[in-house]
């Protein structure tokens, strides 16, 4: 850190590249995803205890239901969303080589994004009845 | 058994997270009040994990 | 990648043991860390017996004592000896805590007193640890009072402050130990926020004649810098002052979001 090869004075290597100006959105946006998962997760427990022990026909009915399709789709949202920038910080936290974060980062997206959209298609198949 | 855990890996991500959300509004910061809210988080979790299953078996157990 | 490990010249191996001082009737362990940069050795922990009966209560009355009778060579900072300088921060029995507030008989249940200096900063000597980032993380948040409109001859008053606020406001130095709690953020040598720094940053963005706020709140937004902090509390629970840099960086969060929303 401060070791003498560096040629930097202590500020600089403080103040670095200096602020990224970001991240009140990322903070904003878990919470927004938080609030509406504490307000979803009582109907989508419902819906799960009600899929108990059904067959594919009778899960499909039910999931077919056009407001519990959306509070579904609203939970695949909100949770998909706050996994991604929850990882994210994880990812932040404990990956330091800058190249294997952005890489890191990167492959979270691509996954996050891949799940929300295989759910949505997945609930939006049975609800359209094909 | 896995998807019990899960369950209570949910609750209490949930619990927890409700504790930040006190946190972030400014309450809360005083040290036996940290210990409630963590212990509280914790105890709740489990609590809300124990009661989802039992009536997963009520509703669940006719079918 | 996270380092679970000390590097290979960190490794503690080996330590001298002092013989117990002669004709004490009680005594009590310590287990100090000893690091020469001069004789090219991994550091170790040497064990030492104080006489409880000839030295003070605390922590730092041990270390003195075996300064000055055992053994010259220990190296540590110490100053005012009463918790307002925090010269004697160092990490005691796993906790960082300062020397001289912290008694000996309330640590290691009645086994070994084990000092070693703080964690993850870079050590000078023994117990002395490196502190050149932690003022240039200090003068990173410009802690003065910056303002355009001139100053009058009868000078600016603050607005009325809370004791909370009051008690923010003091420019308290053993805050310096509360930078090392967060150790995961302090592998990497880069920009590193640190309670203390942000617990400061609070305290000019809450001044009533600070004309910089938007400024200062500007310099905060990052993502490796106010939003690294996970609201652990690591800090709260440790501070011996009884601060809680969590609670201040909830609150520059919170006007982070009032401005934008």
């Amino acid at each position: 850190m401060s070791g003498p090869s560096s040629m930097r004075t202590p500020l600089e290597r403080v103040r670095g590249l200096g602020s990224a100006h970001t991240g009140t959105s990322d903070f904003w946006r878990q919470r927004l995803t938080a609030v509406a998962m504490t307000l979803l997760i009582v109907p989508v427990i419902v819906v799960v205890i009600m899929l108990i022990g059904r067959n594919h026909a009778g899960a499909a009915q039910i999931l077919g239901s056009i407001p519990i399709a959306i509070i579904l789709l609203l939970f695949i949202v909100a949770s998909t969303w706050h996994m991604k920038i929850g990882m994210q910080v994880v990812i932040e936290d404990y990956i330091h080589n800058e190249k294997l974060k952005i890489a890191s980062v990167m492959a979270n997206n691509f996954f996050c994004v891949a799940v929300a959209l295989a759910s949505i298609y997945a609930i939006l198949k049975l609800s359209s009845g094909v | 058994m896995i998807v019990f855990g899960y369950t209570w890996a949910l609750m209490h991500h949930l619990c927890s997270g409700i504790r930040h959300f006190v946190w972030d509004l400014g309450y809360g910061f005083k040290a036996n009040e940290r210990e409630a809210l963590t212990w509280g988080a914790l105890i709740a979790g489990i609590s809300l994990t124990v009661l989802v299953w039992i009536i997963a078996y009520a509703v669940g157990g006719g079918r | 990648m996270v380092e679970f490990a000390l590097p290979k010249n960190s490794k503690i191996s080996g330590g001298k043991t002092w013989p117990k001082p002669a004709g004490a009737t009680e005594t009590r362990e310590f287990r100090v860390y000893r690091w020469n940069p001069d004789d090219g050795k991994n550091p170790s922990v040497d064990t030492y017996y104080v006489d409880t009966h000839d030295c003070g209560p605390m922590v730092l009355d041990g270390l003195i004592w075996i300064k000055n009778h055992v053994d010259p060579t220990l190296t540590f900072r110490r100053s005012c000896r009463e918790g307002v300088c925090g010269s004697c921060a160092m990490n005691i029995d796993g906790q960082n805590t300062l020397a001289c507030t912290k008694s000996m008989h309330d640590v290691g249940a009645g086994g070994a007193v084990k000092v070693n200096p703080l964690p993850h900063q870079p050590v000078v000597k023994d117990l002395v640890p490196d502190l050149t980032n932690f003022y240039a993380q200090y003068a990173s948040i410009e802690p003065w009072l910056k303002t355009t409109t001139p100053t009058t001859a009868k000078g600016m008053e603050a607005e009325p402050r809370g004791p909370r606020e009051a008690r923010r406001s003091l420019r308290v130095h053993p805050v310096r130990l509360l930078l090392d709690l967060v150790p995961e953020l302090l592998v990497e040598q880069r920009t590193l926020p640190r309670p203390r720094r942000l617990l400061q940053a609070t305290r000019w963005v809450t001044d009533s004649r600070d004309e910089a706020t938007g400024e200062r709140l500007d310099n905060l937004e990052d993502p490796f810098r106010l939003y690294r902090c996970h609201t652990i509390m690591n800090c709260a629970k440790a501070c011996p002052k009884g601060l809680n840099p969590s609670e201040a960086i909830a609150e520059l969060k919170f006007k982070m979001v009032e401005r934008q929303i």
